[in-house]
């Protein structure tokens, strides 16, 4: 599946737009890694916990979003975007949405 | 079921499970794969292990000189026992903590017997709460395909 954040994908035509498909996610880590990371805060650096923390997040929000265009019956989502917010603490959320469509 | 054994002659469930963590199926033939998924644990374990292997390889990072100082200091003697000896510490003094304060508020005689039940129904649901999550996470651990990404 092709995915991507411009309208268009070069050398392809939309047949079919399907609309909007979307997929979010929330993870978080376990307590030992919120205390370690709330110890970087002390000394600085990069908090590799919840780096990792993000990336899982954002994989799954994608995966799903993709899922949600596949079972539209579109082979790419164009315009692709993402956005995060928080609802927990210690907690990443992210969206993913942009348009399923069907290339030619 | 050992998924590092490489099967010359892939079955038909292992192409199907392949073929389903890609996203290569026809509509159809996704609905089936996912029902099947719901239903059948084995073949349900079997996709979640190629969409791993999906996540990971989609995600594979390039390696940041920072990571070989973080590898090395992992590996040191004094790094381990650091933070072994720091975590056993810090739980055994947090739970010791936790009961001591328990205790003393049971053994409180300005108290009445209310206060004291109502504690304890309180401490005790709690616990059973995370008993109940940690299960629910441990249970599903094996399907989450995610857990591997570094960044």
């Amino acid at each position: 599946m092709i995915v991507t954040t411009s309208d268009n994908v070069h050398g392809r035509e939309i047949q079919e737009s399907f609309g909007i498909c979307r997929g979010s996610a929330i993870r978080a880590r376990h307590m030992g890694k919120d205390i370690l990371a709330g110890l970087k805060n002390i000394v600085g650096g990069e908090m590799h916990e919840y780096s990792k923390l993000l990336a899982e997040t954002r994989e799954q929000a994608l995966d799903r979003m993709m899922e949600d265009a596949r079972s539209k019956g579109a082979d790419a989502v164009v315009a692709v975007r993402y956005a995060s917010t928080s609802i927990s603490q210690g907690a990443a959320e992210f969206l993913a949405y942009g348009t399923a469509v069907k290339l030619s | 079921m050992n998924e590092n054994k490489i099967n010359p002659e892939p079955t038909e469930d292992e192409l199907l499970a392949m073929a389903y963590a890609d996203g290569e199926l026809e509509p159809e033939a996704r609905r089936e794969a996912a029902k099947r998924i719901a239903e059948e644990d084995a073949f349900a374990l079997r996709v979640a292990h190629y969409q791993r292997l999906d996540v990971t390889t989609r995600t594979a990072i390039s390696h940041e000189p920072q990571d070989t100082a973080r590898a090395e200091l992992s590996r040191e003697p004094l790094q381990r026992a650091t933070i072994s000896l720091g975590w056993m510490s810090a739980t055994v003094g947090f739970i010791a903590f936790y009961a001591w304060v328990f205790y003393e508020i049971l053994q409180n005689e300005e108290m009445s017997g209310a206060p004291k039940v109502f504690l304890l129904c309180a401490a005790g649901g709690l616990f059973l709460l995370f008993l109940s999550v940690l299960r629910g996470r441990l249970r599903e651990l094996p399907y989450d395909p995610y857990t591997d990404i570094e960044r």
